[in-house]
């Protein structure tokens, strides 16, 4: 496996020589609903209302084996990524209508370890701050060859 | 020795004190409490040991009651390991720290106070108001009502926690009635009786039940009672106005009673 060379979020790593097989037979889809991009959904949507929302960033589906079945199953998506996203007022804003007007149940915020993520929690943790209501939000961090980092309450 | 794991803890203890020594080694002080009914097995889970040392713990008593580790059966717990309560959690924490400062000044006023006295009847009753309002029905309407109601009530765990409950309403009441009749001895009695059980049942609702709780509790579960607890703190947002109030106020008395022997500006009133 490589390293970092330059910014976390951009350096190359290669992990190409590491094998698995992984699981086997079909994998369903969790996923409920479309659009899952923060910029298209809109947050008053029938999924979000009352719902446990996960906003998730955007490589974390890509590094985590279990996303569908272990973090996706019984939730409704939006993703994001918070480096290279543009006009993300917006996202803070459909954070806050997740929370005031789909009164959604909880909140929960997947990012990767790299550091330029942690916007996208910071992000969250504003919206809900700025909402009339509370919600709980829990964060979670992936790490690069997709393992659970940490798993917590905020 | 079949079904050891499902023997109470304390017989086992009572029969092999040496279990209670490496109980306390895994820091599980079931040794120290009064009214332990958990089952061996349970002591794992609900302690929420890492398979590694429950097998350890295992292997231990297995060694004193001279029979095979896999004998002693241990529930190891479910759920992910989460290094900081959940919102709903923290919440009864938070209100535990309030109903303490009211318990923490109970040893002062069961040696200063005097229900011979006007003023002190008052700040008695206000005492037992405080405890009924906000232990009572603040802090169990979402504890006893809420959170507890989602499990199964016959576990034992929850039914000694029921009974503590009871006990502390008893110990309130008896405090009432020693006020009433100005029995400033029987008043001393019954504060000295609830700060000891109030002081062992908050730490065990803290390190032990809440803990356990939260590893059972989904996130859905958490934010369904999170929104069902700002509800309830905004229906009685009243009785935690007047408990804070009251709280500072009986902090400030005998904070001053330390100095001066009696409340600061007041005659006492002898009726």
């Amino acid at each position: 496996m490589g390293t970092f060379h330059q910014c976390p979020g951009s350096g190359m790593v290669d992990r190409s020589d590491e094998q698995d097989e992984g699981r086997s037979g079909d994998v369903s889809s969790q996923l409920r609903q479309w659009p899952v991009q923060m910029h298209l959904v809109s947050p008053v949507a029938p999924y979000y209302q009352k719902a446990d929302v996960l906003l998730a960033a955007d490589c974390v589906a890509y590094a985590l084996g279990d996303f569908h079945a272990e973090h996706l199953k019984g939730k409704a998506l939006g993703i994001a990524c918070p480096k290279l996203d543009q006009q993300q007022t917006v996202y803070l804003e459909k954070v806050k209508a997740w929370v005031d007007q789909a009164k959604i149940n909880t909140l929960t915020v997947m990012i990767m370890e790299v550091p330029c993520c942690m916007g996208l929690l910071s992000m969250a943790q504003r919206a809900v701050q700025e909402a009339d209501r509370d919600v709980p939000i829990k964060a979670f961090t992936v790490s690069l060859k997709g393992e659970i980092l940490s798993e917590q309450w905020v | 020795m079949p079904d050891i794991g499902h023997r109470p803890v304390v017989e086992v203890i009572e029969n092999h004190p040496r279990v209670g020594e490496i109980l306390r080694d895994h820091d599980i002080a079931c040794v120290d409490c009064t009214e332990a009914s958990c089952m061996l097995k349970d002591v794992v889970s609900i302690h929420n040991l890492e398979p590694e040392q429950a097998e350890e713990l295992a292997r231990q008593v297995a060694a004193v009651l001279g029979v095979d580790p896999d004998e002693v059966e241990m529930e190891v717990s479910s759920g992910p390991t989460r290094s900081e309560p959940s919102p709903v959690i923290r919440i009864l924490n938070d209100e535990h720290l309030t109903i303490r400062r009211l318990v923490g000044l109970t040893p002062a006023m069961a040696e200063q106070v005097d229900p011979a006295t006007v003023s002190d009847r008052d700040l008695l009753h206000g005492a037992v108001e405080f405890i009924r309002a906000y232990a009572d029905r603040y802090h169990h309407a979402k504890e006893e009502e809420e959170l507890f109601s989602l499990f199964d009530q016959n576990l034992e765990i929850f039914q000694v926690m029921r009974l503590d409950h009871e006990m502390a309403r008893g110990e309130v009441r008896a405090i009432e009635e020693a006020t009433e009749s100005q029995d400033r001895a029987a008043v001393a009695e019954h504060l000295s009786a609830y700060h000891d059980l109030l002081e062992e049942h908050i730490s065990k609702e803290d390190d032990v039940l809440y803990p356990w709780i939260d590893r059972q509790l989904t996130d859905h579960q958490v934010g369904t009672l999170f929104a069902r607890f700002r509800q309830i703190e905004n229906e009685m947002a009243e009785i935690r106005r007047r408990s804070e109030e009251f709280l500072q106020k009986v902090e400030q008395a005998l904070a001053v009673r330390d100095g001066a022997g009696r409340v600061s500006g007041q005659t006492p009133k002898t009726n």
